[in-house]
């Protein structure tokens, strides 16, 4: 632990917002920040968690989502710009990831009666009309699900107002899976991030201008909380791995930290190698709760 | 002196610290207060058993007691005596006015005997509490009002809430604005049984006698029995009056010969647009009782001793964070994992209006009355929003049997 003696931020001279979005919770810190600034910017960053929000939820009817995820099935829908531009991006992740990444396989938050076998979900069957920018679903079971990715997303467009707001210095936690920071910590040249984990692995990110995000795997008996399906087995992962990964950009950190829950042990490497990272870790116990076989990668 | 349990938080309230002064140690004969309990039924009963165990701390005697029903009469006594203490039993309240003084007296009987006996013991010169709501009639209400008035007496109405530090502590959130603008209220008072009492004997004369809350000329029923505290609650929590009523009610379930509701809806209207909602039941049980008073920043619950911020305060790994911040210190910033407790916006519980809830209001309220006495004065806002709030009571009973919105006639205006 260092101690430092800057002046810059006794007490009232951190701002401090927050508000609910994406079932979870934003956090945000600004060091030095003043009272008025802070206000303007966290309302322009809440009406994008709105705007985000109305695009991607599967829950709430009036989403655009949510609309697709009732309506395209065997049918063609128009799909936005917004929405086409992340559904291609979505597209483009899943190969990168040898499929590991998949929007396509938000079947377990509905309810069917029918099969859920992986042949019949994920976004590989996702039909796309490029030239009119519309999509069908070619079978009954899937379902659009931006979980893994909804955070990325928001923070991606947070960066370009903390840049637009001239924001030097910050800490933003969404739910603290999802890390964006600015600058450094007032009593240091970083922001030292670490990770609870129950194995002897402890990273510590030091980040500066960077996003971290999170990831863990829900272990058998607590299936009201899992959130990750492996769309091989279309199932929901029963597996207690932790990951994390460091990067420039918050989309490919939410993107390979989900992808690490669900790869094979060999394949980790693999995977991180074709993303720029700058870290990336996976730990934690495998479905049989052995220690999984641990990866540590840094630039 | 050093304060312990009940006198501390009394010592803490606002209407003792009005005076600016602590209670001196008035434990002497001459400093006593001596207490008659008019109507010994089972609030009575309750009033004594709050009593009896400060009654040493507090300096009070319960000199005298009386019913005109010798059963509740008898029982009381009984109490009374195998606690050591020995009142001098009364079956007319006119003969304890006549035979000695006192410095106060406890009026616990049925809703229609409030106004004459606090009216009369206040023209006899002794201090009055009464049980709310204060009368059955819109004028019996203001004749006790202006009784306080003319004889300089107190008249200390059994709103045990305002004692209580819970309602306290909420109120002064809410007067230092921490919950923000109030933009509505609601409040509600569920039960799940019939509200029988038992008659001695199975006699069915005493029906009314025993069961009065249930007959339309003896009561109001859920509004005065129940609704009344709440409705006061709302009334000092947007300090205001309420300017217009509506409601409606029926008998839905307890079809057993009553002839008050057993299932009230109302809404009151303020002069700056808040609404208070609120409704009564005796039929299901789920959602038991709350005033609920929301703000642009917070909620408060009173009965579950709640207070829900808006914006959930920082999850402990942020507030971690903040912390090391103020106090100069760089440190690692844990996330997730174990210890990371994200608040999702649906699950959160809140916190405490007060840490330490460990108290009882009526026995705080029964402190607060020997209190007053001594100091000769009662604060004015605890004589005014209990008066404002049954008359209010009655309106709202007005509302319901007329089907209209109604306003205060203005002869009730009194402040």
């Amino acid at each position: 632990m260092k101690k430092a003696g800057s002046p810059a931020c006794k007490t009232g001279m951190i701002q401090y917002r927050t508000f609910a979005s994406m079932h979870s919770v934003l956090d945000m810190i600004f060091p030095g920040l003043a009272d008025k600034a802070a206000d303007a910017l966290f309302k322009k960053i809440q009406l994008e968690a709105h705007v985000l929000e109305n695009l991607l939820s599967d829950y709430d009817p009036s989403a655009e989502t949510c609309f697709l995820n009732e309506k395209a099935h065997h049918q063609w829908v128009p799909v936005s710009d917004r929405l086409w531009d992340i559904l291609t991006e979505c597209r483009h992740f899943y190969s990168l990831t040898k499929g590991y990444f998949d929007i396509g396989t938000g079947w377990h938050k509905k309810e069917f009666s029918g099969t859920t076998g992986a042949s019949v979900t994920g976004v590989r069957l996702l039909e796309s009309d490029e030239r009119q920018r519309r999509i069908r679903f070619a079978a009954p079971e899937i379902a659009l699900d931006f979980g893994a990715i909804g955070k990325g997303l928001l923070l991606r467009e947070t960066d370009k107002l903390l840049t637009q707001n001239g924001v030097e210095n910050c800490f933003i936690s969404f739910g603290g899976s999802s890390i964006l920071t600015r600058g450094h910590h007032p009593h240091g040249n970083h922001w030292p991030v670490a990770f609870r984990s129950p194995s002897d692995m402890n990273p510590v990110f030091q980040m500066n201008d960077d996003f971290a995000s999170f990831s863990q795997g829900t272990p058998e008996g607590m299936n009201a909380t899992a959130h990750i399906v492996n769309p091989y087995t279309n199932q929901t992962e029963g597996n207690f791995r932790i990951s994390g990964v460091m990067a420039g950009c918050p989309v490919i950190a939410e993107v390979v930290s989900t992808a690490l829950i669900l790869a094979l042990p060999d394949e980790a490497a693999l995977l991180a190698a074709g993303f720029r990272l700058k870290k990336a870790f996976l730990t934690g116990r495998d479905n049989t709760n052995q220690p999984v076989k641990e990866f540590y990668y840094e630039s | 002196m050093a304060l312990t349990g009940s006198m501390a938080f009394l010592s803490s309230s606002p209407w003792v610290r009005l005076w600016g002064r602590e209670e001196e140690n008035r434990t002497g004969a001459n400093d006593r207060v001596r207490l008659a309990v008019i109507g010994t039924g089972s609030r009575g009963t309750e009033l004594i058993n709050n009593l009896i165990p400060v009654l040493k701390d507090i300096n009070v005697e319960i000199s005298a007691i009386c019913d005109n029903f010798p059963l509740h009469l008898n029982s009381t006594l009984e109490l009374c005596r195998k606690n050591g203490i020995n009142p001098v039993p009364y079956s007319d309240y006119t003969h304890l006015l006549e035979k000695e003084k006192h410095d106060g007296v406890i009026i616990a009987v049925p809703l229609t005997g409030h106004a004459q006996i606090a009216v009369d013991c206040m023209r006899a010169g002794i201090h009055v509490f009464c049980e709310k709501a204060m009368a059955r009639t819109l004028d019996d209400v203001k004749l006790m009002y202006d009784t306080y008035c003319e004889t300089g007496r107190i008249l200390q109405i059994g709103h045990q809430r305002l004692f209580n530090p819970i309602y306290l502590k909420g109120i002064e959130k809410i007067r230092n604005g921490e919950i923000g603008q109030i933009g509505q209220m609601r409040g509600y008072w569920h039960r799940n049984n019939n509200w029988r009492r038992p008659l001695p004997n199975n006699d069915k004369g005493l029906e009314k006698q025993i069961n009065w809350r249930l007959y339309k000329e003896l009561s109001a029923g859920l509004l005065t029995e129940l609704m009344s505290h709440q409705l006061h609650v709302a009334n000092w929590a947007l300090n205001r009056v309420p300017v217009s009523v509506m409601g409606t009610g029926s008998i839905v379930y307890w079809k057993d010969g009553r002839t008050v509701n057993d299932n009230v809806a109302l809404i009151y209207s303020y002069e700056n647009g808040v609404k208070f909602i609120y409704d009564s039941m005796i039929s299901n049980v789920k959602y038991g009782l709350e005033e609920q008073i929301m703000g642009d920043k917070a909620t408060i619950e009173f009965e579950v001793n709640r207070n829900y911020a808006e914006t959930p305060p920082p999850v402990p790994g942020i507030q971690h964070l903040i912390n090391d911040i103020e106090h100069d210190i760089f440190d690692k910033i844990t996330v997730a994992g174990s210890s990371w407790v994200p608040e999702l916006a649906s699950s959160y519980k809140g916190e405490p209006i007060i840490e330490d809830p460990d108290f009882l209001d009526t026995q705080l309220e029964l402190e607060g009355f020997a209190r007053f006495i001594r100091e000769g004065r009662i604060p004015e806002k605890m004589v005014l929003d209990p008066y404002y709030t049954s008359i209010w009571t009655l309106l709202g009973e007005r509302a319901i049997d007329t089907g209209l919105q109604l306003s205060m006639p203005a002869k009730y205006l009194v402040s």
